[in-house]
């Protein structure tokens, strides 16, 4: 006679071994997932730039109009220039951090901060490159930015900002310049909003102020 | 104008400047070529300041560029090289995502087999079941955990069976003042005797007893009060009603087989012609304190307390028998 109670526990291995595979199908779709989703994260860094060095071609630019800017206001931009070279070296960084990132761990904030990093040190090139290029052009156009900028706090030296804890919300801040501008275009304006919309168009940022190259 | 005499003048002004012999020469010259003295005085004149002009701007452009050259080369960075992040493992990365979908190609197969395998092995034991039952023996294990502890195979027998025990005749003796634990139903008492209506449920309210369950025993300590029987007769009410299923209503079974896993939990197979099914039985017990004063004259005389003697009744509670019936035995192996 069939024993049932074998065959139930025969039964009841098989289901344990159905659950232990079914496990092992769970995990290995979520590998897949994972896997799918760093092959988009290496698409979508390798429209991006190694390192920033908006800040490298201003600094010559800068020196060679030093005699056009009076000594006060030169003084200030090269403040925010400083800013600009830690936000590049931020985001080299982050960048590292990322390529090493990508593969292993895709679910990663990181690559959410690289793009917004990116997003904003765009930003702020195009802002420096309208005190660059207007000084001795729309000097309207300069002054407002400049203004804004003082505004904000940009300008501030070390100790002040460690004092009034304004760099907390200069993102945003700038982004209310960036309103005021009809000098600068759509692209600005939606870059710090919203960091999926920007993955979409990575492909296209070849922007002007990261592969510029030095006129001179 | 006299071309030759514009060469020989320009000859003279390569070095920027027109001497006295120069002159004197000069003049002599545009004498034999036929240009008038006065003439010759313009056209060299002319020619003088023009040549220093033009000194002067090749001067002027010069200073301007050695400046600028010097501005531009002071503290001038090199630009570093624009590039774009480069990675390549978009080939290794799909490579690993369809390995893992080949792994889960034969994980699903086998799945699949392992459930028509299941599939097979629940029919075998489902058209095993009847015959595995009637097999049964008593003290043989049933499936792996419960062993038999009674089997009735003659109808006759049945019937006295169930007149024997589907009647209380458990609890603690009369007279007995200790708390033990107590002697549960016997399950041809629950199956035959299940009431819903019965003296507790009907005086629940007032006795302080929860609907549904049965009060085995109690004694006011030190005084044993009243006997278990007494209780009983109370509960085995008007309405007394079989949880037999309705479709096996007048139809005498040809084997029952009690099982028992532990005190509380049983086993009551009914075995047909052609079929079965199975009764489970669980049962919960707690031991209870209540203060016999909240119930009143009625209750009090109904278990003969009376009001010199101690408060307390202890009692056991037997939550209403948990059953559940099954028709196959699939559940009951878990599966």
């Amino acid at each position: 006679m069939i024993n049932i109670v074998e065959l139930s526990n025969e039964i009841l291995q098989k289901r344990k071994k159905i659950e232990t595979n079914e496990k092992k199908i769970k995990h290995n779709n979520n590998s897949i997932k994972l896997k799918l989703k760093s092959i988009n994260l290496e698409k979508v860094l390798n429209s991006l730039p190694s390192r920033g060095i908006g800040s490298t071609i201003s600094y010559n630019k800068l020196n060679d109009k030093y005699d056009v800017y009076d000594t006060f206001q030169f003084n200030k931009i090269i403040r925010y220039v400083v800013f600009i070279e830690n936000l590049e070296n931020e985001y080299s960084d982050l960048v590292k951090k990322s390529i090493n990132e990508y593969i292993y761990n895709p679910d990663s904030m990181l690559f959410g901060t690289l793009i917004k990093k990116y997003n904003f040190l765009s930003l702020n090139y195009q802002l420096l490159n309208i005190l660059v290029d207007e000084v001795d052009g729309d000097k309207l156009m300069f002054n407002k930015v400049f203004n804004e900028l003082e505004d904000q706090g940009m300008f501030l030296t070390k100790v002040e900002v460690f004092n009034m804890e304004t760099f907390k919300s200069i993102n945003d801040s700038l982004s209310k310049v960036v309103d005021l501008l009809d000098y600068v275009n759509d692209n600005i304006t939606n870059l710090s909003v919203d960091v999926s919309i920007t993955n979409d168009r990575l492909d296209d940022i070849n922007s002007t102020l990261w592969s510029i190259k030095d006129k001179d | 104008m006299n071309e030759q005499l514009i060469k020989f003048i320009e000859l003279c002004l390569m070095d920027g400047v027109i001497s006295d012999k120069e002159r004197e020469v000069i003049f002599r010259k545009s004498k034999e070529l036929g240009v008038p003295e006065d003439e010759c005085e313009i056209i060299l004149e002319g020619m003088i300041s023009q040549n220093s002009l033009s000194n002067l701007d090749q001067k002027s452009i010069k200073d301007v560029k050695n400046e600028t050259k010097k501005k531009n080369s002071f503290n001038r960075k090199k630009v570093p090289e624009f590039k774009l992040i480069n990675l390549n493992n978009k080939q290794s990365l799909l490579e690993g995502k369809k390995l893992l979908k080949e792994k889960n190609d034969g994980l699903v197969k086998e799945n699949s087999k392992l459930k028509n395998e299941i599939s097979n092995n629940i029919k075998l034991i489902q058209d095993n079941s009847w015959n595995y039952l009637n097999s049964l023996r008593f003290n043989d294990k049933v499936l792996d955990q419960f062993v038999v502890s009674d089997i009735i195979e003659d109808v006759d027998e049945i019937d006295l069976y169930r007149d024997e025990n589907g009647n209380v005749t458990w609890g603690l003796q009369k007279n007995s003042t200790q708390r033990k634990e107590p002697i549960l139903p016997h399950p041809f008492f629950v199956i035959y005797n299940y009431f819903e209506t019965s003296f507790f449920k009907r005086y629940d309210i007032n006795y302080g007893i929860d609907k549904g369950k049965y009060v085995e025993q109690g004694g006011i300590l030190n005084t044993p009060i009243f006997s278990t029987k007494v209780d009983f007769e109370y509960n085995i009410g008007d309405q007394r009603k079989s949880i037999i299923p309705e479709k096996y209503d007048g139809i005498n079974p040809t084997r029952i087989i009690i099982s028992e896993k532990n005190k509380k939990n049983k086993l009551v197979f009914f075995i047909f012609n052609n079929d079965f099914f199975v009764i489970e039985l669980k049962y919960s017990v707690s031991f209870k304190v209540s203060d016999l004063r909240t119930w009143g004259d009625l209750g009090g005389k109904m278990i003969g307390y009376n009001s010199n003697q101690n408060n307390h009744y202890y009692w056991y509670s037997i939550t209403r028998v948990e059953h559940s019936i099954h028709y196959n035995l699939l559940k009951l192996l878990n599966i």
